[in-house]
């Protein structure tokens, strides 16, 4: 029981941190259409700056709002520079956002090298307590904690205010925001900027949680995203959330038992879902109206 | 009487075709000016052009004197100018409320203006929470109306409001435009010639991209020989 209870645990918290980054992308992807394949790249950015920040200076508030504002900064180069070029044009976005992510990928190793660099957890954060037979760690909570209020937040953002309606709007006619005075443009930068962030704090609270930040931890971490937004529903916050949380624990399930098997069952998952329900979970079908 | 908005010897190329070769017209103020002409003519492409999602090649669009090429459409309905395109005039996937909250910062005078859209449709005051994509044909064309009525600009551009809808709705419609017609300035591209001379005050016809022919409603209405040369009609017009 115990182990089932720790296997549990350990899948909220990565459906935690698939969350963070799968938040991002459901901005970005789910919302706004961006095949945007340099998400992973963010992330990984966002991991070793916080990662650096936080080695040097101690101060963790400060590595992840280093982590997040690297993020933000290279998503809206992206954005500006390359992506507003090929909204229309997914083949374009494919190889556009690919090659951004070749590029963080290789650049992040000229300051930081090939290798990994070791993350520490905050002092604050390392309390832990033996609950029944299931260790608890404070980091944990902290984690599955910030999921939760980015998912309040957004949800907020999103259906509450009047930017969360201009992106609903602006993601189903663009021209007609426009002709409503809105600068669509705009509106389509911030929300790639805050998607970017996302995958910038995804990072930053990865580091501690997984020890490390390596060259690679983006294209692991992407992959997984990707899989959650399609499960959960194109554009759909409550079904990447949800979403998460199941590849989160299939994935500490499957790990435990067949660790080389993960990847594999959580595409089956993607796959069966797609079959039953091909808008995802949360998703909706897309009327022609 | 001033123009708002003038259009002079427009020209627009789209995907190597000249789709617009020579259109002028005139919009003045406090009137109905109604762009007629076949299918295919260069009415919708004239009023893109006029909100900037279509680059002219050539020929000049004044607003109030300044020149509006080269501007974005959000800074063209900064200015003043509200569309109601023939597609797409709503957001289906917002709600009929948030519909006409995207047009306007609520404010005194929002209100105000909302409400009198509610008082003119009142079905959109019972499909209040529904999402836009489900209302009927008649429905939506309401709300695109309604939606211009509260955003309030100088000059409404609608590109044909009647397309598909029932006798009974056209006649609901035309109501509307004339309730439209005294708060503002109405460019109207009509297909249906019984509502354009019904509510319109001037006509430009333009044909294979060119403006061919401008005047008043009633000079167009009394000559059926223009009628039939440059619209189509029949003489009895049985079909419109």
């Amino acid at each position: 029981m115990g182990i089932f209870l720790t296997l549990a645990l350990n899948g909220i918290v990565n459906g935690s941190l698939y969350f963070l980054m799968a938040a991002g992308l459901t901005l970005i992807f789910g919302l706004m259409r961006v095949v945007n394949f340099a998400h992973g790249g963010l992330y990984q950015w966002g991991a070793y700056l916080a990662t650096f920040v936080f080695a040097t200076t101690d101060n963790f508030v400060l590595a992840l709002a280093v982590g997040m504002l690297i993020a933000i900064i290279l998503g809206i180069v992206m954005e500006r520079g390359l992506i507003s070029f090929v909204y229309h044009n997914e083949n374009g976005q494919l190889l556009v956002t690919m090659g951004i992510m070749l590029i963080l990928t290789e650049l992040i190793k000229v300051p930081f090298g090939p290798s990994e660099l070791s993350s520490n957890t905050p002092t604050d954060l390392s309390n832990s307590w033996l609950v029944g037979q299931v260790v608890i760690v404070q980091y944990q909570l902290f984690m599955i904690g910030a999921s939760i209020v980015v998912f309040i937040l957004l949800l907020w953002i999103l259906h509450k205010t009047r930017l969360g309606m201009i992106v609903r709007a602006g993601v189903y006619n663009p021209e007609l925001v426009e002709a409503c005075g809105i600068a669509i443009g705009r509106v389509f930068t911030i929300v790639f900027a805050l998607g970017a962030g996302l995958a910038g704090l995804a990072g930053a609270l990865a580091g501690p949680y997984l020890g490390a930040v390596t060259p690679t931890m983006g294209f692991d971490m992407q992959l997984s995203a990707f899989i959650i937004v399609v499960v959960g529903g194109l554009g759909s916050l409550t079904g990447s959330f949800i979403g998460s949380m199941i590849i989160g624990i299939l994935t500490a399930v499957v790990s435990f038992y067949f660790s080389s098997l993960a990847v594999l069952v959580n595409v089956v998952v993607m796959v069966i879902v797609l079959l039953i329900r091909p808008q995802g979970l949360f998703g909706e079908r897309e009327s022609a109206t | 009487m001033s123009s708002l908005l003038e259009v002079a010897d427009l020209h627009v190329n789209i995907g190597g075709y000249q789709i617009l070769q020579g259109v002028s017209l005139a919009v003045p103020e406090h009137a109905v000016t109604v762009l007629l002409g076949r299918n295919g003519a260069g009415k919708t492409t004239t009023m893109r052009s006029i909100m900037g999602y279509v680059r002219s090649a050539a020929g000049e669009i004044r607003w109030r004197g300044e020149r509006l090429q080269g501007l974005r459409p959000y800074q063209v309905a900064r200015r003043g100018i509200g569309y109601m395109p023939e597609e797409g005039h709503l957001f289906a996937n917002l709600t009929v409320q948030d519909n006409l909250a995207m047009v306007a910062r609520k404010s005194a005078s929002y209100e105000s203006r909302l409400e009198r859209a509610l008082t003119l449709f009142p079905d959109l005051r019972i499909a209040w929470s529904r999402r836009a994509g489900t209302l009927s044909g008649g429905q939506k064309q309401m709300l695109g109306l309604a939606r211009l009525l509260v955003a309030a600009p100088a000059l409404m551009l609608i590109d044909e409001p009647s397309k598909g809808l029932s006798p009974g709705m056209v006649e609901v419609l035309a109501g509307a435009l004339s309730v439209l017609r005294e708060a503002t300035t109405i460019l109207l591209v009509e297909q249906n010639f019984r509502l354009a001379s019904r509510v319109g005050d001037h006509f430009s016809v333009i044909d294979e991209g060119r403006t061919c022919l401008s005047g008043s409603m009633e000079q167009l209405v009394a000559r059926v020989d223009w009628q039939q040369q440059y619209l189509g009609l029949t003489a009895t017009r049985e079909e419109v």
